[in-house]
């Protein structure tokens, strides 16, 4: 007995040290990769082992871990735009390995990648998905003096602006409201100034971004069409540095810096339209236009002060801030925030909008392994009007705890997975009249809660197959104070009404589960075959009464009335890639079906009513398209040439009858071109970089009458049905040129800092077209003089911009 | 030293070139579709009156300009209050008129309207009409052209408005003796600011001179009605737009395929002349 007891232990014993063994033959390398000279994060950086052919790459937070056996090693870090280094590692247990990559001279110049390893537009799991970084994102000529980031992703295939000057962008048929518009995870609900030339994201502060049009990953929920995601740049940790530029219409500011060097660093920058040249800019318009006739539409008078755009004057400021506290190997803080106002000046008063947001992260570094990062986040958008005898108030408020995990599993597989509760406040309006005491109208406010946990996976096979699968659950809840309310589906008149008095009781509760897929099948390294599905519920929607986002529309949550959205996106496109990697191809095509679209009812003019929630009307949505990509990205010439085709339809009992009608974000074609030429070795045009942008898209869906009639003695035009027509197409062409000349640069004596100046020239709409963003139907009325005009209704165009120069002088030191 | 001062130069060229920046209004020539001619009746009884229609027909768009529609002369209208009907009489330019039955308030009115075998009906109740509580007169010194000054003033107009009930109100301006129709305005009091149980509403047609005449006019009306003025004013003051997202016409009480409403209304009348 006693011997059998021991062979027991003895085998046992030696089962142990054996799994011990084996479990010894194996370590991990981890660690965060970093720009040298900032000291920020970089993401997206390879991280390849020859002999093993293993490799991984880096994640949001530059974190990398990658499992090796024991011995020596060869590991190539490599990241466009950067230096590859190779280091050797001998590994005979787990490392923390810091890389710090430089910036490569020739910022676009090939440095990536082993010849054994196809490029990432074939082997990446990502369809629909597009990152670049400010490096890439600088290369688009500026527009009306800025880098803009949405101006950037407009070029995309399959992603279009509503019209010109107009906020918001609109994503393979999508509504501007199905976009979640991240700032370091801080969602904003209009991103946008003067009212859409300008993107709330300032280029000095943005370290790269994402769009993904499709296969949004599970970690990503709440808006049904696409996720821009926007990081900002980290402090730097070893140097300041800075740039000032001022510009005919805005001038910005930037500045990093280490506190504390290699423990806590600061970023800040800031924009204004009132700085430097932008106030000289608004003077020389004035005194250009003394007698207003450059206006033409009858409105102030034509002063073009300050941008005067709609007889309005119009100025904005935003400033970004970023606190990175280290502190310690595992545990990093960081704050990073967010202000933006804009002012517009009309006849009838002073109107302000802007938001305001906050992001307090921790991050922590378990093992090797396990990270974890857990958030507060605070984000608010209000507007302001002050229109003498009436001011008008609304606003939303979003507050996020967010946890989240990220475990590397192996090598080539990765699970992220974790939770996030958001609660929403809505104010919806409140007009007061100033000269009555009680005069005052209060739309009821209301609140929300939109929780969610979610769980993916992404697993490489073979090096031909890719998976990235995931789960998100959804809840939303309706909370009080507040009524529900059963309304007479005739006549929106109130039926019935139940009061709920606290924050805690729930009015209305919506669950879904969210899953989303996608698929890499790479045929051989230079082809690959990718389909992606994923299902969204969005539970806000946002209300517009005109063609595009205004400042004053509002969001509206779901309630007992008003059902969610729920949209399914299958995509599935070829990749592939030519001469070694240097011209790429992408094509791609997608279907989308929406489930809870939303819209007014035809007619409804004014938000301030009780009953708003009768006056929207739900139905389905399909949007459907084809979009194809030819991009050379790197070397002196660099370009892409894109094109997509598609239609977007929606369908509601309500409107125009019930009939499908195109929606106001259906484009049927679109073609987008940028080139950009930086000749290097020519020693007399080594410092210019020229930038050439074409944009032409189908004219969007307006509606417009078909015939008129008389009420005693006033003519009417009479519609016949929902968008039937369209605008004229729209197209445009942009030149940018940059100068910046290493001759001009300059050093100080104190510090040997070194000052490098540089001029950016922007040629917007070149050839001055004028694109038309609305039609308005004149009524002629009686002839002048005698002479009755040839119809009693005429159409006419409204164009924003024509042919728009602007420079600006830059100061990077 | 020379490369600066052409820097210089093309700057300045290019800071003074604003006129891009401007909004331009361009003319166009649309190609619609022929969508056929609609009918549209006007129709009304008002308290202590005969009732009255007008019927015409729709124009295409591009239609060469006319001052006058092509109405319908041979319709057959019967209105009745319930208790009696009547046929009304066509008397030229479209219009019918009533000769027998008043509006009262109180009653509900229905009219039946036959053209080329097309029947047509409508329903509207005459509400209590709306009283004023007072109103003021601001006067202040304008110049003309030539230099010479006059006193104008500025009307405000407070209507009683009871807050416990919701309530929507149609307003006329007639200036002079002359109605201004494209002033017409209709009010739901649940969409403004209600004070101390009034509404407060300025004269939105033109501020009046001395010696001149103001008559203001307002009634109480139902939903369709207030539906219908409060689309048709939207027009015809230009706020609906085809760049909107949701112009529509005024909803009709004569049901689709038609333009026009059917009101029974009970105005009160009041005279200012400063």
């Amino acid at each position: 007995m006693i011997i059998k007891i021991s062979k027991i232990f003895i085998l046992a014993f030696v089962f142990f040290i054996s799994i011990n063994a084996n479990s010894q033959s194996s370590f991990v390398l981890s660690g965060i990769v970093k720009d040298s000279v900032s000291g920020e994060t970089l993401s997206g950086v390879s991280i390849y082992e020859e002999s093993t052919k293993t490799g991984t790459s880096s994640d949001l937070n530059g974190y990398y871990s990658i499992s090796l056996t024991k011995g020596e090693h060869f590991l190539t870090f490599s990241f466009i735009g950067y230096i590859k280094q190779i280091k050797t590692i001998n590994l005979t247990k787990n490392v923390i390995l810091d890389i710090k990559l430089s910036s490569s001279e020739n910022q676009l110049e090939e440095v990536v990648v082993s010849n054994k390893k196809p490029d990432k537009n074939v082997t990446s799991t990502e369809i629909s998905i597009k990152k670049l970084n400010i490096e890439q994102i600088k290369r688009i000529p500026i527009v009306m003096g800025e880098t803009d980031i949405f101006k950037t992703i407009q070029m995309l295939p399959g992603i279009n602006s509503v019209a010109e000057g107009r906020a918001g962008f609109i994503v393979r048929g999508g509504g501007l409201d199905q976009n979640l518009i991240l700032m370091d995870e801080m969602p904003l609900f209009y991103a946008s100034h003067q009212r859409g030339l300008y993107s709330v994201f300032n280029a000095a502060a943005v370290s790269e971004m994402t769009i993904y049009k499709g296969g949004i990953p599970a970690r990503f929920g709440g808006r049904s069409s696409a996720v821009l995601d926007v990081k900002m740049t980290d402090g730097s940790f070893e140097n300041y540095s800075g740039e000032i530029s001022l510009g005919l219409i805005t001038s910005k500011f930037s500045f990093e810096a280490p506190i504390i060097k290699d423990k806590l660093s600061i970023f800040v920058a800031g924009r204004s339209t009132r700085w430097g040249f932008g106030y000289w800019y608004d003077q020389i318009s004035r005194n250009s236009d003394p007698n207003g006739k450059g206006d033409k539409s009858g409105g102030k008078g034509g002063t073009t002060g300050s941008l005067t755009f709609f007889q309005t004057e119009e100025r904005w400021f935003d400033y970004n801030t970023k606190l990175i506290w280290k502190i310690n190997d595992k545990n990093s803080l960081i704050f990073s925030g967010y202000y933006g106002k804009d002012f517009a000046y009309t006849a009838a008063g002073l109107t302000n909008w802007g938001n305001q947001a906050g992001h307090l992260k921790w991050s922590h570094i378990f093992n090797e392994k396990l990270i974890s990062n857990t958030s507060l986040i605070v984000s608010r958008y209000n507007t302001f009007g002050d229109g003498g005898q009436y001011q008008f108030y609304s606003g939303i408020g979003s507050y996020t705890f967010k946890h989240n995990f990220t475990y590397f599993a192996a090598n080539d597989a990765t699970w992220q997975f974790g939770l996030q509760s958001e609660y929403q406040d809505f104010n919806h309006g409140s007009l007061i009249d100033v000269t009555q005491d009680d005069g005052a109208k209060f739309m009821p406010p209301m609140q929300g809660l939109e929780s969610s946990l979610y769980s993916e996976y992404k697993k490489t096979f073979n090096e031909k197959f890719a998976v990235h699968l995931g789960l998100r659950l959804s809840m939303y809840n309706r909370l009080g104070s507040g009524h529900t309310t059963v309304f007479d589906e005739e006549t929106n008149e109130e039926i019935s009404q139940t009061e709920y008095s606290s924050f805690t009781d729930v009015m209305a509760t919506y669950i879904n589960p969210e899953p989303r897929a996608s698929l890499t099948y790479i045929v051989n390294k230079n082809n690959s075959i990718k389909a992606s599905y994923n299902r969204n519920a969005q539970y806000l929607r946002l209300m517009t009464l005109g063609s595009n986002i205004t400042w004053y529309d509002i969001w509206m949550p779901s309630t007992e009335n008003v059902e969610p959205m729920i949209t399914d996106q299958f995509a599935i496109g070829y990749f592939r890639n030519f001469f070694d990697n240097k011209i790429e191809l992408s094509t791609e095509a997608y279907y989308k079906y929406q489930n809870g679209v939303s819209d007014f009812e035809d007619g409804l003019h004014n938000y301030l009513v009780d009953n708003l929630e009768a006056y929207v009307a739900q139905g389905t949505g399909k949007s459907y398209g084809f979009e194809i990509s030819i991009e050379k990205p790197k070397g002196d010439f660099t370009g892409r040439i894109s094109y997509n085709i598609g239609e977007s339809l929606w369908e509601i009992d309500e409107i125009n009858q019930g009939r499908p009608y195109h929606n106001m974000f259906d484009i049927t074609h679109s073609l987008n071109s940028q080139f950009s030429y930086n000749p290097s070795k020519s020693k007399l045009f080594k410092d210019f970089t020229l930038s050439i942008n074409f944009v032409y898209y189908t004219g969007r869906p307006v509606t417009l009458p078909e015939s008129y009639y008389y009420i005693g003695n006033v003519s009417m035009p009479f519609w016949e049905a929902r968008n039937q027509y369209r605008l004229p197409d729209y197209h445009r062409m942009d030149i940018g040129i940059n100068y910046e000349p290493e001759s001009l640069s300059f050093k100080t004596k104190e510090n040997n800092r070194k000052f490098q100046p540089s001029i950016d020239i922007s040629l917007y709409n070149i050839y001055n077209r004028r694109n038309i963003f609305t039609i308005d139907m004149v009524n002629n009325g009686l002839g002048k003089d005698g002479v009755n005009p040839s119809s009693v209704f005429s159409a006419q165009g409204r164009s924003t911009f024509g042919f728009v120069p602007s420079f600006q002088f830059n100061l990077k030191f | 030293m020379n490369k600066l001062l052409t820097a210089i130069l093309i700057l300045s060229v290019i800071s003074s070139c604003t006129k891009g920046m401007q909004e331009e209004l361009i003319p166009l020539n649309i190609n619609v579709n022929n969508i056929g001619s609609i009918t549209v009746i006007d129709s009304k009884i008002e308290m202590d009156s005969t009732a009255w229609v007008q019927i015409s027909y729709s124009e295409d768009i591009n239609a060469v300009f006319t001052l006058s529609p092509n109405y319908e002369t041979n319709a057959i209208i019967e209105i009745s209050d319930g208790i009696s009907s009547e046929q009304l009489t066509y008397i030229g330019e479209g219009v019918y008129k009533g000769s027998s039955i008043l509006g009262q308030v109180g009653n509900t009115y229905s009219i039946t309207i036959e053209i080329n075998g097309t029947i047509y009906n409508a329903l509207s109740t005459m509400l209590p009409p709306a009283t004023l509580r007072d109103i003021t007169l601001t006067p202040y010194e304008v110049a003309d052209k030539d230099g010479k000054s006059y006193t104008a003033y500025t009307e405000n107009w407070i209507v009683n408005d009871p807050s416990a009930t919701r309530n929507r109100y149609l307003f006329e301006w007639w200036t002079n003796g002359v109605h201004n129709e494209r002033m017409d305005w209709a009010i739901d009091d649940n969409r403004v600011v209600n004070a101390n149980e009034g509404l407060f509403l300025g004269n939105i047609t033109r501020d009046v001179y001395e010696g001149e005449t103001t008559t203001f006019r307002v009634a109480e009306i139902d939903k369709s009605t207030y539906d219908y003025f409060n689309m048709y004013e939207k027009i015809v003051r230009g706020i609906a737009s085809a760049g909107d997202q949701t112009p529509y016409n005024p909803v009709s009480s004569y049901g689709p395929g038609t333009v026009g409403n059917f009101r029974a209304v009970a105005f009160s009348s009041y005279i200012v002349v400063p």
